[in-house]
């Protein structure tokens, strides 16, 4: 029998399932009458099967990693948040602390202020003192900022100066505690103390 | 697996190493196959495979993120391998006859060169066969054969990696597939 012209590249169509239903049957029709081509068809098929069959291989040991010695460095702040991301409890902790750092910085150097609940004071610019007046009387706390004290009257409470000094004249009375706070780490101690304060009073209202 | 592959693509993007990491282990295995088929050689299979997730990473934003990624990573793989063979091809062929002999070719004259680790060794001797039959098939057939058997990927996908037409590919599919019959035969 005579071998249809283009039979070969009908089989490799048949193989690679591109053929049409057409050439299907021309191919199928034409094996099984003429046995050198079954042969060729055979032997292609066995070809194929053996690709088909090649072992799988395996990247060799420690490819990724010689891979990843090779990449360009990585931007630093990809590095920052994966880092946060494993370590959500110390982030939370930094975080708190910047923050906390920041307000205390910001308080400590804010405005000079002062404040009293009551009472009449008097201030001196040359010496950058606030004077409570002899027989003055001030009812509640009185806390002065970036500037001295001098009491020569009586002050009803607590007494804070912070970053100042405080001078007591002998006629001056405090009924409550003096305290003086020089430094930003005495100030942010004074800080955090009066959180601590603050979250006790919480839980013991709670009770 | 494409979803998984995207969302690893835009972390890496970010310049994420971790996240390219997953990405070479998930294609290491295919990438290494393919140069190594083509190559035969493992060591210079591992140069050129890692270079070829080395500049995977350096254009990875000229991925386009709509397309299959490992289309475009084989496309990076097999020119580099293609490059390699190029740069060390022989200026003799094993499959010429060997001068003042009659049908004697070179491979006759040469030694298996390729160790394999005892691991591989069960590896049937018919394999190493198809292997370096594949590995005598010219460069523009041994590339579509390996990526359409090793890899087993469609005829539209090698078209797209070759960066040629379907009916090109077909054509070099079928002729590779004549030489490898004709060399199994042997």
């Amino acid at each position: 029998m005579k071998c249809p012209k283009e039979i070969v590249r009908m089989m490799h169509n048949v193989l690679d399932e591109e053929a049409t239903r057409e050439e299907q049957l021309t191919v199928q029709n034409h094996l099984k009458t003429c046995s050198d081509c079954k042969e060729h068809y055979e032997e292609l098929k066995r070809t194929e099967s053996f690709l088909l069959s090649s072992p799988s291989l395996k990247a060799p040991d420690g490819f990724t990693s010689k891979v990843m010695q090779q990449l360009p460095q990585e931007k630093k702040t990809v590095w920052i948040k994966r880092w946060m991301k494993s370590h959500p409890l110390m982030t939370a902790a930094v975080l708190f602390l910047v923050l906390m750092a920041g307000s205390v910085y910001s308080s400590w150097t804010s405005e000079d202020q002062m404040t009293a609940l009551s009472g009449n004071l008097t201030f001196d610019q040359e010496t950058n003192t606030v004077i409570v007046p002899e027989g003055e009387v001030i009812k509640g706390d009185l806390t002065v900022k970036n500037r001295n004290l001098e009491i020569e009257g009586k002050v009803e409470g607590d007494v804070l100066v912070i970053n100042g000094e405080q001078y007591m004249a002998s006629a001056g009375q405090v009924t409550g505690d003096i305290e003086e706070v020089d430094h930003i780490l005495d100030w942010t101690w004074y800080h955090l103390r009066n959180v601590f304060i603050d979250i006790g009073d919480v839980f013991s209202s709670d009770k | 697996m494409d979803a998984i592959v995207k969302r690893i693509i835009l972390q890496v993007r970010k310049g994420d190493h971790n996240a390219f990491g997953e990405l070479v282990e998930l294609y290491k295995d295919r990438v290494f196959a393919l140069t190594f088929r083509m190559l035969g050689n493992r060591q210079e299979a591992e140069d050129v495979a890692q270079e070829a997730f080395i500049r995977a990473y350096t254009n990875i934003d000229r991925y386009q993120i709509d397309r299959k990624f490992s289309t475009w990573l084989y496309r990076i793989a097999t020119n580099l391998a293609i490059d390699r063979m190029r740069k060390k091809k022989p200026d003799y062929y094993l499959d010429a006859e060997v001068s003042g002999t009659e049908g004697l070719t070179m491979y006759s004259q040469v030694a298996a060169t390729d160790q394999l680790p005892d691991d591989e060794v069960v590896s049937l001797e018919a394999q190493e066969g198809i292997h370096q039959a594949i590995l005598s098939l010219p460069t523009k057939y041994r590339s579509a054969i390996t990526l359409k058997y090793i890899q087993e990927l469609s005829l539209k996908e090698i078209s797209d990696i070759l960066d040629l037409p379907v009916g090109t590919v077909k054509t070099r599919i079928h002729r590779g597939r004549e030489a490898l019959r004709k060399k199994l035969r042997e």
